[in-house]
């Protein structure tokens, strides 16, 4: 326990160093911030339709882009620069360095999440439930931020670019089928079974229920589904990359 | 690369778990020595090869470490940064800290190790003091000699003292196990022929020999 704890103040320090060299990078500020700021407002100006309604698309969409644009990165870029086996050769598990890669990706994607949620607080449009939003948000932005370090282990890879390509060819499809642009219960079967395999769908489902009182799964479920999403990309990804460190490090 | 000095060494300590207050004495006083606690605030990448291998070993030393292992320490540094950072490897292990060192340059080993070991794909071909495996290898030592002129060298391959006689520029090196026999017979051989001797050299076999010798076999080295 006394080591798992070590181990756990060691992935904040990873954290740490990630948030000083990765939130500046080129790459995580197109991803993280121009590119959702500029799909947020194609998807808002021009429509006519109450900026409540599009309000949980538009969060879910913000909080994924954002806590899924700092992890694919890391990883590859530490290779190049040689800093992965450096961090290797210190007293921590691979395990140390991918949680403290996820926690600086989730920071990543909490800060940001919490503009458009102030911007709606500011326009006077309220949650039902303020805490339950905030968890939501958090648990939120833990899946995703897993996601992107899941993302980054395979191909192991040294170029940052071709991680951050391959995890776009994830991350579109996941925004299209999740609930984002037609809520999900408007979908046929097909579509609604489609949007069950990615965990955005919990997520703006339970924002929709926060802010619209509607959704289409219960708000238990979008927790424990996100939950379970969590613990399986985050199991996934310390799994993957152990098996591809030797191929990464060669 | 993307942290400044200072950044590196608290990383390094922090994931070693030492106490805030010793990381920053150690710091300071690590940066001190190694020239370059007035960089401390600059990023690593704007520094040169030297400064980098420099803090490298100061990131080695944050944390006091019992036993430090170098892997090739001065590969690629100018001659003042490899002098400086051999004299901070030697004054480290004199302070009765074991360094493991690895590294393809024979004089450094000669003068940094206590014991050597060569490695030939993966396995230990020897180890010993630098003394010792040079001992091992007395067969290696040749003597170099000049004379005034060319000189014939069928009657120096007859001797059976000598093992091998090879020209080397204007010299000619004899490879002997026996080297006092070898120089009586040089003398002689200059009176007979009427040739001044110029120069004559006993070398002992070097780290760089023993080397060959161990990996390539003994015709190899003399070659």
């Amino acid at each position: 326990m006394n080591s798992l704890t070590e181990q756990f103040k060691r992935s904040l320090v990873i954290a740490e160093k990630n948030i000083k060299i990765y939130y500046s990078k080129g790459p995580v500020i197109i991803f993280g911030l121009i590119f959702p700021l500029f799909l947020a407002l194609a998807y808002v100006i021009g429509r006519n339709i109450p900026l409540k309604e599009v309000l949980p698309g538009l969060i879910g969409m913000t909080t994924f882009f954002t806590a899924t644009s700092v992890g694919p990165s890391i990883v590859p870029w530490e290779t190049r620069s040689k800093t992965l086996e450096r961090l290797l050769c210190c007293p921590v598990a691979l395990w140390t360095i991918i949680v403290g890669d996820m926690l600086s990706s989730f920071i990543f994607g909490l800060i940001i999440s919490v503009i458009p949620l102030a911007l709606t607080l500011a326009l006077g449009i309220q949650p039902l439930n303020f805490i339950i939003l905030i968890l939501g948000l958090i648990i939120a932005n833990l899946c995703f931020a897993a996601l992107s370090v899941l993302l980054s282990a395979y191909p192991p890879t040294d170029i940052p670019a071709t991680s951050m390509m391959l995890s776009s060819l994830v991350k579109f499809p996941l925004v299209f089928i999740s609930g984002v642009f037609i809520p999900v219960e408007q979908l046929p079967q097909w579509g609604t079974a489609i949007a069950s395999i990615s965990p955005l769908t919990y997520f703006t489902d339970m924002v929709r229920q926060l802010f619209l009182n509607k959704g289409f799964y219960p708000m238990a479920l979008d927790f424990l589904t996100l939950i379970a999403f969590t613990t399986a990309f985050a199991l996934a990804a310390i799994k993957l990359h152990e098996k591809t460190l030797t191929k990464r490090l060669s | 690369m993307d942290l400044t000095a200072w950044e590196n060494l608290a990383l390094i300590g922090k994931l070693y778990g030492v106490p805030s207050q010793k990381l920053r004495e150690n710091a300071t006083n690590l940066l001190k020595e190694f020239g370059l606690y007035e960089v401390k605030d600059k990023l690593v990448r704007a520094f040169s090869k030297g400064m980098k291998q420099r803090l490298l070993l100061c990131m080695a030393l944050v944390n006091d470490p019992e036993v430090l292992f170098l892997d090739e320490p001065t590969s690629g540094l100018d001659v003042e940064s490899a002098r400086l950072l051999r004299e901070k490897i030697t004054r480290y292990n004199k302070d009765v800290k074991t360094v493991f060192l690895s590294t393809h340059n024979m004089e450094e080993a000669n003068q940094l190790c206590h014991r050597i070991a060569i490695i030939n794909h993966g396995r230990i071909a020897a180890i010993d003091t630098p003394e010792n495996l040079r001992a091992q290898s007395m067969d290696l030592q040749y003597i170099e000699v000049t004379f005034n002129k060319t000189v014939n060298m069928q009657e120096f391959s007859e001797n059976p003292s000598i093992t091998k006689a090879v020209p080397a520029g204007n010299k000619v090196r004899i490879y002997t196990a026996d080297p006092s026999t070898v120089i009586e017979f040089l003398v002689e051989y200059a009176k007979r022929n009427k040739l001044r001797i110029l120069n004559l050299n006993t070398m002992m076999p070097s780290l760089e020999d023993v080397f060959l010798k161990l990996i390539k076999g003994k015709e190899a080295v003399i070659q």
